[in-house]
């Protein structure tokens, strides 16, 4: 590397740990609930899509998450990102093989100093996912999901009461994943999903993507 | 029962203490709050005409009848205004030296009236809020020829943290009887997104469109994250603007490295020569001159 291509390389690093967060939309989640006594952990690694500038651009976004199962039909757990949190729980609704259907219910805060139009790091957001469920065969199973999530965004200044600069946003999103067992503890999921934010006083804003990859293992707690 | 006490004591005291892990958040999220919030809020000048300063320390009659062969406009941060006799030793050495326009950012009143008054020229200046230290924080437009019309132009999108208000300042400056729209141009920093920052690029596009033929938008971008300064320069291409500064290079040292904020556009105007004095001029951001060709 250069001394010229230096700075260059840092603020990609920078964007890298910085730019991610709530930008993303994925949650890479199916329908069918934790068992109880069962905590399953992952990794996933996602590509975000996002505006800046006038342009369109890709990030990585790696993600821990992990899901803990609470009953028979719900479970909790969240995901973890550089720069932001989001913990929910999952209802499991419907049972009727080969289908599943499932409500996620999440709340996250997240901080995204790099924004493009607006500049509003602290965000807060409150929503939730359907999550439908296509068991194909005991591998292979496709989960489609919409979502509703309810944004406060606004300036660092939030903290101090000063609001001007904050917006509302409710962001209608789609997403569409499938699934494969490796074996009965680990699963890998690819998924990929669109945000439609819109602003409640300024209108749409530009769209989000996401496309990622999830592996997630799951491990019975001893009684 | 003294002899069993400072074992019981210490069980007891082991198994009563208090978790630590509320005591050690709540400071800890204190401590991170104020931290995020410690900036005190920028005092901004809201007024859309002021405060404004200007001067004339021109010889009499040195320049407003005659008619030059080329036009240099040099652009330059001073960095808080704080080394203002470096500066001014870059400004009167070649090729800076009989700049015809130069245009000065991060500027105090008392800093441009001294360039002005020992380069000999004429300015207006505009402050857009004040600093931390009590100093004024704005743009300049100095000048070898009549300022005849200025102007501030607010922009959009004060950053998140301070609330600090940017500006350009527009003057037209008489060159030998044809005016030129110059404007001093100080975006935002990255932590305004670049979208934010190309709006205000656009705002002041959108100012001078319609105003004088021969147009100068020059200053500091604040270009440095990646894709921006493209994103700039596409800008201003869609807009008929040409990147007269194009190839200069980095403008700036900084820790992490060169980095060209700094940048002219110009409109009816054609660029001969342009270049970065990167000799010490009292500033983290080196000057940009370049030269034009005079339409005869």
């Amino acid at each position: 590397m250069t001394p010229r291509h230096a700075p260059r390389a840092l603020w990609v690093l920078g964007l890298l740990l910085l730019a991610p967060g709530c930008l993303s939309g994925a949650r890479n989640l199916g329908a069918a609930t934790t068992p109880v006594g069962t905590t399953e952990v992952g990794v996933s690694m996602n590509a975000i899509a996002f505006e800046r500038g006038r342009e369109r651009a890709y990030l990585p976004n790696p993600e821990l998450t992990f899901r803990k199962g609470a009953g028979d039909n719900w479970d909790w757990g969240g995901r973890l990102t550089l720069l932001g949190l989001e913990l929910g729980t999952r209802h499991r609704l419907v049972e009727r093989s080969p289908w599943t259907f499932s409500v996620a219910p999440s709340a996250g805060v997240w901080f995204v100093p790099v924004t493009n139009n607006t500049t509003e790091p602290v965000n807060l957001r409150l929503g939730a996912q359907a999550l439908l469920d296509y068991r194909i065969n005991p591998t292979w199973t496709l989960t489609g999901g919409a979502s509703l999530m309810g944004t406060f965004a606004g300036p660092l200044t939030v903290f101090q009461g000063r609001f001007n600069g904050s917006h509302l946003l409710a962001s209608p999103g789609a997403s569409l994943g499938v699934a494969y067992r490796l074996n009965p503890s680990l699963e890998l999921r690819a998924e990929g999903g669109l945000e439609l934010p819109l602003d409640l006083r300024e209108g749409r804003r530009q769209p989000t993507g996401h496309l990622g990859l999830s592996l997630r293992w799951g491990r019975a707690s001893r009684r | 029962m003294p002899g069993v006490e400072p074992a019981a004591r210490t069980g007891a005291h082991r198994k009563h203490l208090p978790r630590k892990g509320p005591l050690v958040a709540l400071p800890c999220t204190l401590l991170l709050l104020t931290l995020l919030t410690g900036c005190p809020l920028a005092e901004n000048y809201a007024d859309e005409g002021g405060p404004r300063y200007s001067g004339d320390h021109r010889a009499p009659g040195a320049t407003s009848a005659t008619v030059p062969s080329s036009l240099t406009v040099v652009t330059f941060n001073l960095a808080f205004a704080e080394n203002v006799t470096e500066a001014i030793t870059a400004l009167t050495r070649p090729p800076l030296a009989d700049a015809d326009v130069i245009v000065m950012q991060e500027m105090d009143a008392p800093a441009v009236e001294r360039i002005a008054s020992e380069l000999g020229l004429t300015y207006v200046y505009y402050p857009a809020s004040v600093q931390v230290d009590g100093g004024d924080f704005g743009n300049a437009v100095l000048s070898r020829w009549p300022i005849t019309a200025d102007w501030k132009l607010g922009l959009p999108h004060d950053d998140p943290y301070r609330k600090q208000h940017r500006i350009a300042v527009g003057a037209t400056v008489d060159v030998g009887g044809t005016p030129v729209q110059v404007v001093s141009v100080h975006n935002a920093t990255p932590i305004v997104g670049l979208g934010g920052r190309l709006d205000q690029a656009e705002t002041i596009i959108n100012a001078v469109d319609g105003r004088e033929p021969l147009q100068v938008i020059a200053g500091d971008f604040n270009t440095s994250d990646p894709g921006s300064l493209d994103q700039t320069v596409k800008l201003f291409s869609e807009r008929g603007y040409q990147w007269s500064s194009e190839g200069v290079g980095d403008t700036v040292d900084s820790v992490i490295g060169g980095l060209p904020l700094d940048s002219v556009f110009t409109r009816g105007l054609t660029p001969v020569e342009r270049g970065v004095d990167r000799r010490p001029a009292g500033s983290d951001h080196h000057p940009v001159w370049v030269r034009f060709a005079w339409p005869q």
